[in-house]
């Protein structure tokens, strides 16, 4: 039997007195804490000894050595500390002892002070993700997209999350055991990661562009798309709504049409000068051209945005 | 008089300790269990927060230890205005109980 292991479960700063009874029942069990953090931690099998934890969030630390001293006069070993700011602690286990003697925080303002620190730093996070969700629902509203709607799924859970913990942390009965948490936490994150590489994958294939032309034609270009002048073509790799804009600038009045590869027109501009922009148009996957059709003749400038 | 905020039973504990002498963290752990008949007990959580906070309002100030051999012992020594503090809220309790039968 291997006298080390690891184990992974995801605990929030909400969680943390779930966290301490776990590390306690794995203490009675003989796995004694090595090293622990928010997902995972090692032990090493000691049964021989048994230990009560605690963690604390202290924040910025201005003098270590008196921290770690009122600790350690109490009895505290310092375990490790995480790189979000939770120190671990352990105290060895006497049953008889008063329970009070296996805690650190023992009055509610200071237990107010300690979640009270993480709360202002959740606060800021949610703030942020507020600010930011709000943005975004406007953007997709005005220009809705794939790749926003799945910034907005990233983030709309852990956002909720993030205001449900900083509401759970500041509850009296804080100390008490929130089963399950963990698990809804980590779907909160998983959706975050399946999102979040959901839009930048879209985003990344996304084509976008400008298609410049500029000519002077001496004969008329026929109206029929079939002898049409091609001037652009470019692919779409998924459906979604796509923004285009055109720039015309031309001595007659002209056509512009945008062909798909069944060769069915999906969108024409004319005008002699004409100017759109952000026209939205559902383009389904496959090729695309742009085409001139119904010129007169004469100088022609024509700009094509695809976003 | 002075009015002034309540004060928490471990700020309370911590400067009657002090009223008594300069203290290390745990010897005023200690002293309050025994001052309080084993009523208040204060973590060291809630030691390193209150003391810290103690000493940004200026009512103790840490010293080191002059004794051979715990030349680097941290100790608390109350300060004028620490003690001010403490006769604040000694004057604030006696007067809640003045009209208690």
């Amino acid at each position: 039997m291997k006298d080390t292991k690891r184990t992974y479960n995801f605990y929030s700063a909400w969680n943390w007195q779930q966290e301490i009874n776990d590390l306690n029942a794995q203490s009675d069990a003989g796995w004694q804490l090595m090293h622990g953090g928010m997902v995972s931690s090692r032990f090493k099998y000691q049964p021989g000894v048994c230990y009560r934890y605690q963690l604390d969030y202290p924040g910025k630390i201005d003098e270590m050595p008196r921290y770690l001293e009122l600790f350690r006069d109490q009895g505290w070993e310092f375990v490790n500390r995480t790189a979000n700011g939770w120190y671990y602690f352990r105290k060895p286990y006497d049953p008889a002892a008063d329970p009070a003697e296996y805690e650190i925080n023992t009055d509610r303002a200071s237990l107010n002070e300690m979640t009270g620190r993480w709360v202002k730093l959740g606060g800021i996070l949610a703030v942020i993700m507020g600010l930011l969700l709000a943005v975004l629902l406007i953007l997709f509203v005005l220009r809705p997209m794939w790749q926003e709607l799945c910034l907005i799924l990233a983030l709309l859970p852990t956002f909720i999350m993030l205001l449900r913990g900083i509401v759970l942390i500041r509850r009296e009965d804080v100390k008490r055991t929130i089963r399950h948490d963990g698990r809804w936490v980590g779907i909160c994150l998983l959706a975050f990661a399946v999102f979040y590489t959901g839009f930048v994958l879209l985003a990344a294939n996304r084509p976008s562009g400008q298609w410049n032309r500029r000519s002077d034609y001496t004969d008329t270009i026929s109206a029929e798309a079939e002898t049409a002048v091609e001037w652009a073509q470019f692919e779409i790799g998924y459906p979604d709504n796509y923004y285009l804009s055109l720039d015309v600038k031309a001595d007659a009045p002209m056509t512009v049409l945008l062909m798909n590869e069944k060769d069915e027109v999906v969108h024409t501009f004319t005008g002699e000068v004409k100017k759109e922009e952000d026209v939205r148009l559902w383009l389904k996957k496959g090729q695309y051209r742009l085409l001139l059709a119904d010129f007169a003749g004469g100088s022609e400038e024509v700009a094509f945005t695809l976003n | 008089m002075k009015k002034s905020e309540p004060m928490s039973e471990s700020y309370y504990y911590i400067l009657l300790c002090l009223s008594k002498g300069d203290n290390h963290g745990y010897g005023i752990m200690q002293m309050t269990e025994k001052l309080s008949d084993g009523e208040v007990k204060i973590g060291s959580g809630t030691m390193y927060g209150a003391t810290g906070n103690m000493m940004k309002k200026g009512w103790i100030e840490e010293i080191f230890s002059r004794e051979s051999g715990l030349e680097r012992r941290r100790l608390y020594t109350l300060t004028d205005t620490g003690k001010d503090a403490l006769e604040n809220e000694i004057g604030r309790l006696k007067r809640m109980l003045a009209h208690v039968e």
